[in-house]
This record gives structure tokens, sequence and C-alpha cells, in this order.
């Protein structure tokens, strides 16, 4: 080549990404995390059901929009109803904005009148990095089969506001809507918004 | 100056206490509780109404938020009818608080801003600043840690009258995040009066300030395996500097956030000419990709670029029979007749041509010139085709003495056609004296000329013909080159031939003389172009001696037209010996470029490919590892600089046992091809290892030192043990 070499400083190590991160129509991986009673979940518990995850951190602005204005809530009832387990994940670290406790977790998901099978605790965010969550909300649907069917923001306004909720296009309903009618997730893949996970490191 | 609050913690709140207080009593067994929700209720919605109440207030231009401060501001005092005027938002955060850029990356969110104004403005897109990359634990943010201002250019209605005040109102929403992030909204307006004359004002500094640029150079990008590669140009980058500074971090930000993955390592390799830039891809890429906008900075310089897919893919071009080639390549020949570089010279040639019946063998003189000067062209394709070169058609015009040599050429010929150079027309055959000093050798002579200046053009239907050409077998250039010189010679060979055509030609007069002195400009128009190729290969300060010389070799010939005899000589001589000076200068300046051309074919260690080599090579238990790569090739130039060029992988290159074959596909050709769609493939990189003809292993498409050194150090374990 006749294109010279000058420098060549920066080796290129291409990491494998430590976050294998999940890819739609792929299995999910199993997890097992400690939820608000104490108790040890496994993914693998609900095989044959629909599982929704949520990421969540309860004071991130972006979580409140859609807490504040009932559309999570709405959705996890929606989705209670037609059999569809729901997991909230927390992956914020000790010490970090919306880390809590088991009994503030209740009293949570008390107060906001909040419908989720369980509130699950991944302080060290293993979890978290193992499906490549990066903000509140992120959520994920995995099918009967374990496959991992919608990964992404929770609907198409990146935005705070709580009045855009009902412009916007509810990606995690419009997903479950078409998997429950037997068809194929539309956008099975979108970039979520929100804030950070407030991950350990 | 009346600072207001307005900022999503109060809305959402109200929002969040609103939801509680009218479903949650149904549920609450504690009427304290209930009662105490309702009393925040009560709290919150005066809040909101205390809140309305200053928002029905005039509109302040500036507003504080948690964490944050915000304000709008002008660059100048007032509105100019028909000027410009910068508005902008000014964020200050505070210290170790962030705000975004347009993409905010892993999280957050990028500021909007809603214009409204009851005047005819103008406005222009919004400009950001270059942002900077922020890490949150594993994830990273773009945005600005210290006061930025993002800003627009409104331009003023030119009937706008003066003494008017005209208000712009900015709704205003931002994300300020130190790790815990807050949202705000606010409307800011600013006033201003139409004037006639307007002042810059305190804040007009802030304006432009670590703005990017608008880059032209070219950028392309190609996705393999997961990572996505850049090949930046940065020669505008650096205008007032010599090359990147390697010690500073380049950073590609890209407009999308569904890219990149933003929290990876960039690598970036520094060529002689371009950043190459490769990236992990983001989980969300989507399927296909054509163009990507992206910002290159290195925090102080940041040039925005559309960057376009690199086809690395064979191209889908329909395959042509050799006859329908041939059918081209005379096509071509017959069309080049009519380029512009060509055209004076024939026309001219055509005009001049008499019923006289000239002797066959003076008659086909032309034909013969053009035939035998287009076989000489194929014949030294083919001999630097068989030193391992790939030349094609125009393939002199790489060499800047040989674009001297035709700009000297051109020009003389222009001086010919006004009759301000000896000479002229007995080479071009249209002198005067056309029964009497009209020979063979004369014709001939014409015939070479004509293919001479026809050399640094292409005419329709040539591209495809020359391009197979160039990479097919000896009889095949030959037969090629022969039927495009004979669409070439044709048409003036049959003027000659049939008495008739000569007939429709006018007979010559003076608007022959007015016919031939417009030609001159043609000739000009391509000299201007060979000037301008010439300049794109040499350095700026070469292309004005050349231009000097071309004057002073047109005035003496000017001189030598106006004399006779002994004289005349004396200052032809001079002139032919400017143009052979100049052009040896110049020689020995592309001597240089040639001989880099030359260290490139004869790298050490490496073996060119081709397919029986390749066999015997496997026959005789050898390793052998294929790189099939291309000039234009983004992913093969990284692997060629993080990999094959470093010196752990040279030195098993050096060992005995171990052949590392290239195949360059940079003009792609057949060989090569057969081999990549051998292993499935139709582009390149494609790296193959082979254990003898024991076993083959194809290669990942990325490539790093360690990763090839493993590979052959264990074909050589492999191969140690067999025997």
């Amino acid at each position: 080549m006749k294109v010279k070499m000058i420098m060549a400083s920066a080796l290129l190590t291409l990491t494998a990404w430590a976050n294998a991160n999940v890819n739609v129509d792929q299995p999910a991986p199993d997890f097992k995390l400690v939820n608000s009673n104490g108790e040890s979940v496994n993914l693998s518990d609900y095989q044959g059901k629909y599982v929704v995850l949520e990421w969540t951190n309860h004071l991130c602005p972006y979580v409140k929009k859609h807490y504040g204005s009932d559309n999570m809530q709405s959705l996890q009832r929606k989705y209670n109803d037609k059999e569809v387990v729901w997991l909230s994940i927390i992956s914020s670290a000790p010490g970090k904005q919306g880390y809590v406790e088991a009994d503030e977790a209740n009293q949570l998901t008390a107060s906001r009148n909040a419908a989720p099978a369980h509130v699950l605790f991944d302080p060290e965010g293993d979890v978290g990095k193992l499906y490549g969550a990066k903000t509140t909300p992120h959520m994920y649907i995995i099918d009967p089969a374990g496959e991992l069917k919608y990964k992404g923001a929770i609907d198409s306004i990146k935005s705070a506001n709580p009045a855009d909720i009902p412009k916007a296009t509810n990606y995690l309903d419009e997903g479950m809507k078409a998997l429950l009618a037997g068809g194929e997730v539309e956008d099975k893949s979108t970039v979520p918004y929100g804030c950070s996970v407030k991950y350990k490191s | 100056m009346d600072k207001k609050l307005i900022c999503l913690q109060v809305f959402d709140v109200v929002t969040f206490h609103i939801t509680i207080g009218v479903l949650k009593p149904l549920f609450e067994k504690s009427f304290m509780k209930r009662f105490l929700l309702y009393i925040q209720l009560a709290f919150t919605v005066l809040s909101l109404a205390s809140t309305s109440v200053s928002a029905q207030a005039a509109l302040s231009d500036s507003a504080t938020g948690p964490h944050i401060e915000v304000r709008l501001i002008a660059d100048k005092d007032g509105l100019v009818p028909g000027e410009a005027v910068e508005i902008g938002v000014h964020l200050i955060p505070e210290d170790g608080w962030h705000t975004y850029w347009k993409n905010p990356g892993d999280s957050g969110e990028a500021p909007t801003i809603n214009w409204t104004f009851d005047a005819d403005f103008e406005v222009g897109d919004l400009i950001w600043p270059i942002p900077r990359k922020i890490p949150v634990a594993h994830l990273v943010n773009y945005g600005y840690e210290l006061p930025t201002v993002l800003h627009t250019g409104f331009i003023v209605p030119k009937a706008l009258e003066p003494g008017r005040n005209i208000t712009i109102t900015a709704d205003l929403s931002w994300l300020v995040c130190k790790e815990d992030c807050i949202p705000g909204w606010a409307t800011l307006a600013i006033t201003l009066p139409v004037v006639e004359q307007a002042r810059n004002t305190d804040n007009a500094d802030l304006f432009f300030k670590n703005v990017p640029f608008y880059g032209q150079s070219k950028v392309s990008f190609e996705i393999q395996v997961g990572s996505i590669l850049f090949d930046i140009p940065f020669e505008e980058l650096f205008r007032n500097r010599e090359r990147p500074d390697p010690e500073r971090t380049w950073y590609v930000f890209p407009f999308r956030g569904d890219i990149t993955n933003h929290a990876a390592e960039q690598n970036t390799v520094i060529t002689d000419s371009s950043l190459l830039h490769t990236i992990e891809t983001s989980e969300y890429l989507p399927a296909k990709v054509e163009e990507i906008e992206i910002l290159v900075s290195d925090g102080e310089i940041g040039a925005y670029y559309t960057a376009k897919l690199n086809v690395v893919d064979a191209p889908t071009e329909p395959e042509y029979s050799l006859l329908v080639l041939i059918a081209m390549a005379f096509l071509g020949g017959l069309i080049l007749n009519v380029m512009p570089c060509v055209l004076p010279i024939l026309s001219m040639k055509a005009l001049t041509i008499k019923n006289e019946a000239a002797p066959l063998n003076v008659q086909l003189g032309y034909f013969v010139g053009v035939l035998t000067s287009f076989i000489a062209f194929a014949l030294i394709i083919i001999a630097f085709k068989q030193a391992g070169a790939n030349l094609g058609w125009g393939f002199h015009m790489q060499s800047p003495a040989m674009i001297a040599f035709l700009a000297f050429l051109f020009v003389y010929i222009a001086l010919a056609l006004l009759d301000a150079a000896p000479g002229g027309n007995r080479l071009m055959g249209i002198g005067a004296n056309q029964a009497g000093g009209k020979g063979f050798s004369s014709q001939f002579l014409t015939g070479v000329l004509a293919v001479v200046v026809a050399s640094p053009c292409t005419a329709p239907f040539m591209a495809t013909a020359m391009g197979v050409a160039l990479v097919s077998n000896t009889s095949t250039i030959l037969l090629l080159f022969g039927s495009l010189g004979l669409g070439f010679a044709l048409p003036l060979t049959l003027i000659n031939f049939l008495p008739f055509v000569a007939r429709i030609i006018p007979k010559p007069g003076n608007w022959m003389i007015t016919f031939r002195q417009f030609l001159v400009f043609p000739m000009l128009a391509t000299t201007v172009w060979l000037l301008w190729v010439f300049d794109s290969q040499s350095h700026g300060e070469l292309l004005i001696w050349l231009m000097v010389g071309l004057l002073v070799f047109a005035f003496f010939l000017w001189l030598a037209s106006k004399c006779q005899g002994w004289t005349r000589v004396i200052f032809i001589l001079p002139s032919l010996l400017l143009m052979a000076w100049t052009i040896h200068e110049l020689a020995n300046y592309s001597s240089l470029d040639y001989s880099q051309a030359e260290q490139k074919e004869s790298k050490p260690n490496v073996t060119p490919y081709s397919p029986s080599k390749l066999a015997s090579l496997k026959g005789s238990d050898q390793i052998v590892l294929v790189n099939m790569t291309a000039d234009w090739c983004i992913t093969c130039k990284v692997n060629e600089y993080v990999a094959f060029e470093q010196a752990k992988v040279q030195q098993l290159f050096a060992s005995e046992n171990i052949h590392y074959v290239e195949g360059d596909w940079t003009n792609k050709n057949q060989e090569i091809l057969d081999y990549l769609q051998s292993y499935g493939r139709s582009g390149v990189p494609l790296y193959v290892l082979y254990v003898g003809d024991k076993r083959v292993e194809v290669l990942p498409q990325l490539l790093t030192a360690e990763s090839l050194v493993n590979a052959i150090t264990q074909a050589q374990e492999e191969i140690a043990n067999e025997s």
C-alpha cells in the first residue's frame, strides 16, 4: 500500500465487550435475583409465559414521567390480566439514586399502585450489564420459548414531559399486542432513553 | 432581573400527587395518610397556580432551575433589516453538572428550543458547539460540562420598519445531570428594537465558540463483524497544521444514537492522509445504513461529515461477451473523434481533404498511423502488466511529466491554429500545399498526433471496454485496442476514400479561417484541464513553473513564426529546449513517485497472488496466508496497520516455511473474484490461512497482531507434528 504508516500507537484491541449484549430473536440469558420479599427469582421459573423486564429507578425523572402519569402501572395491570409476568429490576448500586431496601420498594409499589409480579434487586449490576440495560426505563419482552422479542425504549418520544405520552407510540404495548395476537414485533429493537442506570461501576 | 423557576420537578410532583390523590384513597387504610395526601395535593396545586401566575407576567430573558441558569441572549443590540442576528440560549450548569449534545449518548436528553416571533424571520439551523465525552459509570454521554451557547441565525426581514420592537420567544427544555438528572422547562423572551445600525452586545463573544465546520472531504465507512470503520481524510481538518497531533484523542460523534456503542473505546490509526477510526457498533444498529452523519473532533477542531457506505462487494455489472466489448471499443473509438481534445485537429484535417487522387499508400497513412499508435499503447500496457503493474487507457496521465508534455503540445496546436507557430500545418496535414508536401509519413504523423491528443480523453462506451481490457489476457487487450483504433481512424479514412463525402464539405473560404480560430478554444480548454490535473498531482509551486514555461514557449514560437530561414531556427531551438528542460525537470519529480510505486511491488516477504502459485505452495506443505485486499478498502488498511505491519508479524513472514500471499483487488479482476467467491465472499477483505493442504482456516475480517501470530504459530506446530 502506498499509504505509509506514520503512527499506529493505538493498537486495535477489539475488546470482547464484557457485557455480552443480548439480541432479539436469540435466547434471553437466565438470571437469578432476590425480590422485595427476600425470595430468589429465576427467569427460567417463567418459561412458558411472556415476561416483561423493566429497568427502573423511582427518582429518575423519566421513570417519574411514566409512573406519575400512571402509564407504567396501567401497562402492568393490563398485562397482568393477560398472564404476562412483569419484572421490575433495580440496578442502582447502594448509595446511588434509586437504590432502595426491600421495605421501601414494597412501599413504592403500594403508593404508586404499581402491579409488577416482582421487584428485583440487582445492586451489583450484573444482570443489568448482562442485558445491556442502559437507561431507566429500559424495556425487554421475552416470549414463552425464552427468546428475546423486544428491547429498547418504552415509547417513541424521548422526553421527560408527561404531556408527550399520549402523542407517542408505546413500543412495549404495540410489541405485546402483536405478540399476543400471534404476530411479530414491528420495531424489535429501539434506542432506549432516560436516565443512565446508576450502576456501581 | 426577574428570575423565575419553572422546572419539571414541580410539575412532576404535581402529577404524581394528583395521581395519588385521586386513586390512592380507594386503597388506603389510614385516613390520616389520605388526609395528608390531600394536603399535599392542595399545596402542589397552589404552587402550580403560583407558577402560572408568574408566567402570566412579562416573560423574562433568564430563568434558574435546580443546578442550572438559562439565559436568552443576542449578539446584537438591535435588529437591522436584511441582516442576521444570532440568538442563542446560554446554558450555565453548576460546577460538576452537565447538559447534552444533540445525540446525548447512552442516556440523557438534548435540549430543545422552539422559537416563536411576530416577524417574518428566516431561521437557520441550531448551532451546537463541540461536545465532550462524559463517562457515567461504564456508560458514556455526549454533552457540555461548561456553560455553553446553542444559537441560531435569524435573518431580519427587509420590510421591518425601524422603531418597532420585536419579541422573540424561546420555549426551552433541558436536562441537567451530574449523575442524577433534573429536567427543566422555561419560556424565555428577548425584545429587540428594529434599528438602522446595531452594535455588538456584551454577549457577542459567547457566540460561535468551539463550533465545528462543515467538512468537504469524502468520508467513507464500512461495517465489519460488530465494528464500524471510518476513513476520514484529515487534510482540511488541518489547514494550519502539518498533521494531526498524535497526542490528541480523536473522537467520532454520530448524530444518531443507534450507530456506535458510545461507551466503547474508539481506536484511531493515523495514516499519511487519513484517520482510520474503528468503533464497536451499537446493538441497535439498523440493518441497512447507507449514510452516517458524524462530527469528528479532537476537542479543539471539529468537522461535520456525511460518511458514505464504502462498497466492498464486487460490482454487479452485467458481463459482456467479447464481441459486445469489441463493438463497444469500436463505438468508443468513433465517438472519440468528437471529443474536445481531438475534434479541432480532425475537423481541420477533414476540411482540407481534397478529392485530388493521392496514391493509395498516402491515403492510408493516417489510418496506419492511428492503428500503430493504439497497438503501441496496448503493447506498453501488456508489458507493464507482465511486470506486475496494472495500467489502463490514459495511464500516462499519472505522470506529471507526461501531462506537462501534453500541455506543451496543446499550446503548440492552439498557436498553430492561429498561424502563430511554425510547422503546425504540416503536422496536422492541413497545409495549403496539400498535393506537394504530403506524403505517407506526414499522414502517418497526423495519425500519431491524433492518438496522442486523444489519450487524455475517454469517450462513452470506452470505459467499460477498457476496464475489461485491463484485466484480460494479451490477445484480448490487443483485440480491444485494435477495435478502438479502427473506430477512431474510420471517419477520416472514409472521407478520404468516399468522394461524395468530401463534396458535402463546404468549399474552403474565409469561414474556414474563422472556424480554425474558433477551434483554438477547445485546445486551450484542454490545456486548462491538463494544468488542473497536473496541479492535483504535484506541489503547488511546480504549477506556476509549468505555466511560465508554457508562456515563454508560446512567445518563442510566435517569434519563430514571424521569421524566415535560419532566424526561425534560432527561435524554434530555445522553445524546444525549454520544453525539453521543463519536462526533464518534472520527470525527476515524478520518478520519485514511480520509485514509491515500485517499492510497493517489491515489499519484502510478499508473494503476489496467482492461483498456480497458491496451489504449488499448498502442495509443498507450506504455511500460506492469503490476504485479499484493495487500496480503497478501509478494513484492509486498518488490518494492515494494526496487524500485518507489526514487527512480530513481519518476523513470522520472514520464516522459510511461511508465505504471505497478497491479492490486490484495487482494480477488480476475475482471478481474485473467483477466489473470493470460492469462499462465499463477494468482497474484500478476506484472510485465509492454509496449513499445507491439510487444513484451511478463514480468519476474521478484523485482525490483531496477536490473533495473526497465534493462528500462524498454531499452524507451525501442526506442520511440525506432521513431519
